[in-house]
């Protein structure tokens, strides 16, 4: 599967933006840990939504803060999980 | 086969007299051994000190997971809470465990997590615990998740049955674990994070009892929000977040309830002793270390 940054991170302010009120002005930069924005509920949700929407799996060593921190970390992470699951030609 | 409680009881002789009779009241007579303490952490001093060790760990660490090592460490200096009631016995736990209650993402139900010898893991251990089991819960995956689609698909009547017949034999039996359902018996406290954003402030808060009595107390945090407090010679907002308690007067008194609270409160106002072994907590009413 190709990977649209872009659309990935657009789709994935939706998501974020979408899952409560307090959530509305999340900007792909927003300190989501440090502002208390990214609760347990959202992290989990949004790794489930990734895993369902990319194919690619995440295990409780990838939530680490700088992966979660803002949107386009986690976008970065997923980029990377999905070159990591790609079968190698070769 | 694991058996969460010693198989002594505490002695007669050691019960205080007053927790005995909540002990041996009848239930004609609706004694109500609930006791509820409500007070305040420094939500400024927790946010601080989760968003310096989010800067260095491996792991996500949220306000729950410093409540349950709090509440861990609390359970090791009083452990007159680390017990469960059996009948008309009192009974300790072998271990410090800590149950939290999570929301079931597939199931959008509540649930419960174990987090076994808490008082024997650092932060980021008992987080890396935690995220595990949430992973395992969304995805469905994993034995107990297997048995509640059981328990679920059980009807009515043969729901109530089972929960009756368990119900009986916990109440006046010391069981050991018998399933992976039951597996959150191995702890007899109970946390409750809800300091969720948009959750609305709050004022008051009593956690339920389980019907089976297996959650001995229960300590909730609540959300954060903004208060004006005199401070030197003026006035400043600092954000505080509510922490409640409910506790059982069979085992402890509203004296101890204070003591434990304070304890639990002073860990989450100065979170940097959380990382301290549990030599260094100091015991409610012993000098602090500063």
């Amino acid at each position: 599967m190709m990977f649209d940054r872009e659309k990935a991170l657009d789709e994935l302010l939706r998501f974020v933006r979408a899952h409560d009120l307090s959530r509305a002005n999340v900007t792909a930069q927003t300190d989501l840990i440090e502002s208390g924005l990214m609760d347990s509920l959202l992290l989990v949700d949004l790794i489930v939504h990734l895993e369902e929407v990319y194919g690619v799996r995440f295990e409780s060593e990838h939530i680490d803060p700088t992966n979660f921190n803002n949107i386009a970390a986690i976008v970065d992470l997923v980029a990377q999980r999905m070159a990591a699951a790609e079968p190698r030609l070769g | 086969m694991k058996w969460p409680l010693r198989s002594r009881a505490v002695p007669n002789a050691d019960i205080p007299l007053y927790n005995r009779f909540y002990l041996h009241a009848s239930r004609a007579s609706h004694a109500d051994a609930t006791i509820v303490w409500g007070t305040e952490i420094d939500a400024d001093a927790l946010q601080a000190f989760l968003r310096e060790r989010n800067r260095q760990s491996r792991v996500v660490i949220t306000p729950a997971h410093a409540l349950i090592r709090a509440t861990a460490l609390a359970l090791v200096q009083f452990p007159a809470l680390n017990v469960r009631v059996v009948g008309r016995k009192i009974y300790p736990f072998r271990d410090v465990s800590v149950r939290i209650a999570f929301f079931h993402r597939r199931n959008k139900e509540i649930d419960l997590l174990l987090v076994q010898n808490a008082d024997q893991k650092n932060l980021q251990q008992i987080a890396q615990n935690v995220w595990d089991r949430l992973l395992q819960a969304a995805r469905g995956e994993g034995g107990r998740d297997r048995d509640l689609a059981r328990l679920r698909r059980l009807p009515g009547f043969w729901f109530r049955q089972l929960m009756r017949f368990h119900g009986f034999l916990d109440r006046h039996f010391r069981l050991p674990i018998l399933s992976r359902l039951d597996a959150t018996r191995a702890g007899g406290a109970l946390v409750n994070d809800l300091s969720f954003p948009g959750a609305p402030p709050m004022r008051s808060y009593k956690a339920s009892r389980f019907p089976d009595e297996s959650d001995t107390f229960n300590l909730t945090l609540g959300p954060v929000e903004q208060k004006v407090v005199a401070k030197g010679d003026g006035f400043a907002s600092v954000g505080i977040m509510p922490l409640f308690v409910r506790a059982d007067h069979r085992l402890i008194d509203a004296y101890q309830v204070g003591r434990l609270l304070d304890l639990v409160r002073d860990l989450l106002n100065h979170p940097e002793r959380l990382e301290e072994s549990l030599a260094n907590v100091a015991t409610p009413g012993q000098a602090k270390p500063d």
